[in-house]
């Protein structure tokens, strides 16, 4: 077993994908293109993943409820850290990769900077940057800004 | 990298600077998202963006005085759209900024209790079929008394399908016999401008401060350098005013 503080996680972006790319209707494999890393960038990351749950209890249950899973959707969120300075994250939002509100980009989160692995195992998706916030700050405050972007298509667990 | 806490900027609210009043600001995008999910999208929910706009919120304290933010918003009124630009820190053409043509939505003119400092919390709306463009200050708000040039800022043009925005914020004119104002924004493909092209040329401002929003589709984006530029007569003792351009 290995319960570790999350210290050293990696978070890499891209528009590009080598291999089967997520996003699509099958399971992905491969890896991120020309990838970015944001890591310096992120202060946190939750990664929810759901799946509809569809109720078909009939006369015929035995008075239990029974379910099953319908569609699966994730929305990934971020706290980053608001930074102007060129190649940094308001400019990679805005050109590059993403060109900004509406586009698409692949990310990638493993718990540390090491290959991906069995022990080490990617998280990707294709996400839709839904809303940003480019400036968000009280004077004085670090600008930490809160995103949420929903994944689209297939996301899910690589490990190699 | 540079994350550092946001301790000064250059906030200008049409023909306002309102950097002395505001000590919060927030300026939110977002797009609609849209399910397009099929039998075909492998049990995966598909989504993609599609409408876009967005809020600029600023608090601040509130300035009753003849030049301040609160007359200004008065005499605009509610619904009146006018360019709200922000940089920061905004001391030097080529600092980041972000400006959008916004459209006025809402205020709370007068709010506090006895003792309170009185605060003005005004809410814009990004939704004239403009975008909120990321870009930079061409021109830092400053007291001008001449024609000039300003300062070569690296910025690569617009490609065919995007445009090149542009606002002009002018907060006051100070002396002089009927001055006026023409700023234009120039690009060139070397930052000694040896080969100027206007791109957008601002309407003159006679004696009155103003605030103008622009654009022009590309493509010119073998243009790598773009400037302010701006022609002054009636020798005022100054006329003070900031440009902010970027591509979108």
């Amino acid at each position: 077993m290995s319960i570790t503080p999350l210290t050293g996680a990696q978070v890499q972006i891209s528009t590009t994908w080598t291999g089967n790319a997520p996003g699509g209707n099958t399971a992905s494999t491969g890896t991120l293109s020309n990838a970015i890393d944001i890591s310096s960038w992120v202060q946190s990351v939750e990664w929810p993943e759901e799946a509809a749950n569809l109720d078909y209890t009939n006369f015929g249950s035995a008075g239990y409820v029974q379910q099953t899973t319908g569609l699966k959707k994730a929305m990934v969120k971020f706290n980053v850290f608001q930074d102007y300075a060129a190649s940094a994250i308001d400019q990679l939002v805005y050109s590059s990769p993403g060109s900004g509100l509406g586009s698409t980009f692949y990310v990638d989160i493993k718990p540390t900077s090491s290959s991906r692995s069995a022990t080490n195992p990617s998280r990707v998706a294709q996400l839709v940057v839904e809303s940003f916030s480019p400036v968000m700050a009280k004077v004085g405050e670090l600008q930490v800004i809160q995103v949420s972007w929903p994944a689209t298509g297939w996301f899910g667990r690589l490990t190699s | 990298m540079s994350i550092t806490p946001l301790t000064s900027a250059l906030v200008l609210v049409g023909a306002v600077d309102a950097s002395g009043q505001a000590d919060s600001m927030e300026i939110a995008i977002t797009a609609q998202n849209k399910e397009y999910t099929t039998f075909g999208s492998g049990g995966f929910v598909q989504q993609m963006a599609v409408l876009k706009g967005g809020t600029v919120k600023l608090d601040g304290f509130a300035d009753y005085s003849g030049s301040g933010v609160d007359q200004w918003l008065a005499g605009q009124g509610i619904g009146a759209n006018f360019p709200v630009s922000v940089a920061i820190p905004g001391t030097a053409a080529g600092d980041p900024a972000h400006f959008t043509y916004a459209q006025f939505e809402s205020w709370t003119p007068v709010t506090g209790k006895v003792g309170d400092l009185a605060r003005t919390p005004v809410n814009f709306g990004i939704s004239n079929g403009v975008p909120e463009v990321k870009g930079l200050l061409g021109a830092t708000l400053t007291s001008r008394s001449a024609s000039d040039n300003g300062s070569a800022v690296a910025l690569t043009g617009p490609s065919a399908s995007q445009k090149l925005y542009a606002a002009l914020h002018c907060t006051g004119f100070v002396g002089g016999t009927a001055p006026t104002l023409v700023v234009k924004v120039q690009s060139d493909d070397n930052s000694g401008f040896t080969s100027a092209t206007d791109r957008i040329t601002f309407s003159t401002l006679n004696n009155t401060p103003g605030t103008q929003f622009s654009s022009v589709a590309g493509d010119f984006s073998t243009e790598t350098y773009h400037r302010a530029s701006w022609t002054i007569t009636g020798t005022p003792t100054g006329v003070t005013f900031a440009v902010f351009f970027g591509v979108f």
